[in-house]
């Protein structure tokens, strides 16, 4: 069991991290997520890989649990640091003001978007995994990312400009 | 999608190292016991009262001999953790999906009290078994669907039954009223 925990701990705890965006959510869904996968592992069939069978335990844990409410980010305190930072710490600071707000937009997505956009950048699977692991055919995770992709855009488009063309 | 967006989400949910007391919590941990609200009790015992009367009377009706081994596969896949293979709430979607995965049929009701959650498919000797998972109020249920003579045929009970060639079972966490699983195809 220890072995199996070390193999996917990262996984489960940054799937349900990203989920969730509030560290103890996630700690609640990763524990959550290994309990099961360890009474279950004994019945693991081998009809898809172990990977795919382990990232279902860890979506159906996020899916289930109950929705906490967002952590409003930044806070008042974290909002004066951030005016009164100067140089470099200021350039993080910024910089993790707008990872704070996008992170905010990917959290209003609707949890079946939500899920094929954590698994696309935080585990980086492709469509065809994303949609064996969510049971869902091709087509239709390719439907829900590119949903996604226009709600966030039409979220965070204005932070374009205040960032100045860094990624452009 | 512009660049930007894509680079900055990569960066964003990139993978994080998971905190060293998540085994500690593990190893502490006690599986989760669900929590029946006193609030739901009555409906609850009301619809299982029914549900009884429902499948009592579905039973003398049809005169089949509904298998016990196969209820009692029911109540272990009940207790089974492993994960769904296809979630969704949407029962002629769930139809589809198991005729594609096992050539069996199962037409659940739109209209219903119950709420369905997923399906995925067990190996039960060599025949599979579909099996779909809803939820009654707090408690969490399943419907078993397999061939007929894929599954052991003594016994008689009320939650399971033969029909049309292929053999159901119902289970429910609900141990004191498991028939409250009827409510999945009996709108009470």
């Amino acid at each position: 069991m220890r072995a199996l925990f070390e193999a996917y701990k990262d996984k489960v705890y940054s799937i349900a991290l990203r989920f969730s965006g509030d560290p103890s959510t996630a700690m609640d869904m990763a524990q959550d997520a290994f309990l099961k996968l360890f009474s279950a592992i004994r019945d693991f069939r081998g009809n898809s890989s172990l990977d795919t069978w382990i990232y279902r335990i860890v979506v159906n844990s996020c899916l289930d649990h109950k929705r906490r409410v967002w952590r409003l980010i930044p806070l008042a305190d974290e909002f004066v640091a951030t005016l009164r930072a100067a140089g470099d710490s200021l350039t993080e600071a910024m910089k993790s003001e707008v990872r704070d707000r996008i992170w905010s937009a990917v959290n209003e997505l609707a949890p079946d978007l939500r899920i094929a956009i954590v698994l696309r950048y935080t585990e980086g699977l492709s469509y065809a995994e994303i949609a064996e692991v969510l049971g869902a055919a091709e087509g239709t995770i390719a439907s829900r990312l590119s949903r996604a992709h226009k709600e966030l855009e039409k979220r965070l488009a204005y932070l374009v400009g205040n960032k100045g063309g860094s990624h452009a | 999608m512009p660049d930007w967006l894509e680079l900055e989400l990569a960066e964003t949910l990139r993978p994080v190292r998971a905190p060293d007391e998540l085994w500690e919590r593990i190893s502490r941990a006690e599986p989760r016991k669900t929590r029946r609200s006193v609030v739901t009790a009555w409906p609850v015992a009301a619809l299982l009262t029914m549900g009884i009367a429902a499948a009592t009377l579905w039973f003398v009706a049809h005169g089949q001999e509904p298998p016990a081994g196969f209820s009692q596969l029911a109540a272990q896949v009940l207790r089974d953790e492993s994960p769904l293979e296809l979630r969704s709430d949407n029962p002629q979607e769930i139809g589809r999906w198991m005729q594609n995965q096992t050539g069996l049929t199962l037409s659940v009701p739109e209209t219903t009290t119950a709420r369905v959650l997923g399906a995925r498919v067990i190996q039960h000797g060599k025949s599979p078994v579909a099996a779909v998972s809803y939820q009654v109020g707090q408690d969490s249920a399943v419907l078993l669907v397999a061939r007929a003579g894929a599954t052991s045929d003594s016994g008689h009970g009320q939650l399971s039954w033969t029909s049309r060639g292929q053999t159901y079972a119902i289970a429910s966490t609900n141990h004191e009223r498991p028939t409250e699983a009827c409510v999945l195809c009996h709108s009470l």
